[in-house]
């Protein structure tokens, strides 16, 4: 079932209209496509910065939210409660981007609960992923997780952890001409599999990939970011706090005295969001949380300056040398 | 790169479940006590028409632990359940298989045997599941032999250990009860 066209009066539309014209305008003049991968700030989302999904121009902002682990509370209905304000907070803050997965135990199911009963989820960029083992029950699964959500349709469906890509590919692909989807994807995690990926993004149409990144984990810097960028593809950061390993290991470190000057972090979620978003070729992190400041700290770090090229690199020596 | 942890839920989550489970279970608990209470019995005053008593009760435990625990409640939050309860039903299929082969004669016990069975089943029947609750400031989660994992693996190789078998007996049986401790240590590592 395709999804509902989207209503005229959603800020994703309208981005996703200034950024065909943007694209268009950049083309005409012959500059590099990489501009789009600069972070803008469209009033449509306020002062949350964002991005541009090279293959359309569609803007999105450059911190969404993942739900490993932090939305898989089962029926307790405490819970299930409590993380329904973590969502009506994300998108109070001009959050778009929420990815789920079928692995991700009953995150999908709370997911759902959560989003029908919030009073707008306007601007929702749906993410979820199929991972089977079969090429036939792929279309099942998402369809299960279709019901889950409450969507009519997924705006990105990706393998998850490169899976039976070969055929969950050819899956996604009629159902994105189908209009059933409308981004598609694949997904490593932990620095699993990088060469494999390669391969993938080398000989396949994407829209997306998903990869682990963050300030200690850069192994994609190295040809998986490039290649993304030479390919037209999405980059979204996994485990941008290596789950909360980064925060154990420099939460009790001072921050450098320029990070705010150089990057406006006051926060070492700040720090760590930054770094990442601020690489040219990834279009947003996805951090977890079931802790209203902790997502408030994540969507804020989606506002002001991102680093430069200089400063990534200062930012990245000095979690070294702690 | 970091360890890779492949754990989907929180502790707070793990707790929460245990409690819903333990609602939606009830009355099993009071089945499970009173077949502890035999258990326990039959240990203590073996009989050569009783020897078999033991895996039988285990039998059920596991079956319980594999097909509603992990495979019917936990599949909801964790992808790694079904494996999970493949294992305990493998582990009832064994314990079956050994209660199928007829009466033992009783066993003399060592001191020193006596005293590890004895405390494997202290533990599992009180120290453990009393230590969750202090430490969890709640008995609603409370896991109880014979309807929860970690319990029953502790039951088991205490009954094991105490039971009309050798050595060997208690090893093979003792494999898949050892490997649920070790992911609960694993599990309780990743949780904390």
């Amino acid at each position: 079932m395709p999804p509902p066209p989207r209503d005229d009066s959603r800020p994703d539309r309208r981005a996703f209209l200034a950024g065909l014209a943007g694209a268009s305008a950049l083309a005409w003049a012959g500059r590099s496509m990489d501009a789009l991968a600069r972070p803008v700030r469209p009033t449509d989302f306020g002062d949350v910065l964002t991005k541009t999904i090279p293959s359309t121009g569609e803007a999105v902002p450059v911190v969404g939210m993942g739900t490993w682990i932090t939305f898989n509370v089962g029926d307790d209905q405490a819970l299930r409660d409590h993380r329904t304000g973590i969502l009506r907070e994300f998108f109070r803050r001009g959050g778009r981007m929420i990815d789920c997965s079928p692995m991700y135990g009953s995150s999908a199911e709370v997911l759902g609960y959560g989003l029908s009963r919030l009073e707008t989820t306007d601007g929702l960029f749906s993410a979820s992923k199929v991972w089977t083992s079969w090429t036939s029950g792929g279309p099942e699964q998402i369809g299960e997780q279709r019901r889950l959500w409450g969507v009519d349709g997924f705006d990105l469906m990706q393998v998850h952890n490169l899976k039976n890509w070969e055929g969950h590919l050819e899956t996604l692909r009629e159902m994105k001409a189908e209009g059933q989807v409308r981004y598609i994807g694949v997904t490593t995690s932990h620095g699993r599999r990088h060469d494999e990926l390669i391969r993938v993004m080398e000989t396949q149409d994407l829209d997306f990939i998903q990869v682990t990144y963050n300030i200690l984990d850069r192994a994609v810097e190295d040809r998986i970011l490039p290649l993304a960028r030479d390919r037209g593809m999405a980059v979204i950061a996994n485990r941008p706090y290596r789950q909360k390993g980064l925060f154990r290991l420099f939460q009790d470190k001072p921050l450098p005295p320029w990070a705010e000057e150089q990057a406006d972090a006051v926060t070492w979620a700040d720090f760590f969001l930054k770094f990442i978003v601020s690489h040219p070729a990834v279009t947003c992190a996805i951090p977890a949380t079931s802790q209203l400041p902790h997502l408030r700290e994540n969507m804020a770090a989606a506002t002001g300056r991102l680093p430069d090229e200089k400063t990534r690199a200062r930012m990245a020596q000095y979690v070294e040398t702690l | 790169m970091a360890v890779s942890v492949t754990l989907p839920y929180s502790a707070e989550v793990l707790q929460a479940f245990l409690a819903g489970y333990h609602e939606s279970i009830w009355p099993a608990q009071i089945a499970a006590v009173l077949l502890i209470a035999a258990l326990l019995v039959v240990l203590a005053r073996p009989t050569p028409r009783t020897t078999r008593l033991p895996a039988l009760i285990l039998t059920a435990f596991w079956a319980w632990v594999g097909g509603v625990f992990y495979m019917a409640e936990l599949t909801h939050l964790s992808f790694l359940a079904t494996a999970h309860g493949a294992a305990c039903l493998g582990q009832a299929a064994l314990l079956l298989g050994h209660a199928g082969r007829g009466p033992e004669p009783v066993a003399q016990r060592s001191r020193a045997r006596l005293s590890f069975g004895i405390g494997l089943l202290v533990v599992a029947l009180g120290v453990y599941p009393l230590g969750m609750a202090v430490w969890e400031g709640s008995a609603a989660a409370w896991r109880l032999a014979g309807v929860t994992p970690v319990a029953t693996a502790l039951l088991t190789l205490g009954a094991l250990i105490l039971g009309p078998g050798g050595r060997w007996t208690a090893g093979l049986l003792g494999v898949i009860p050892a490997a649920v401790l070790a992911w609960a240590a694993f599990t309780a590592w990743v949780l904390a």
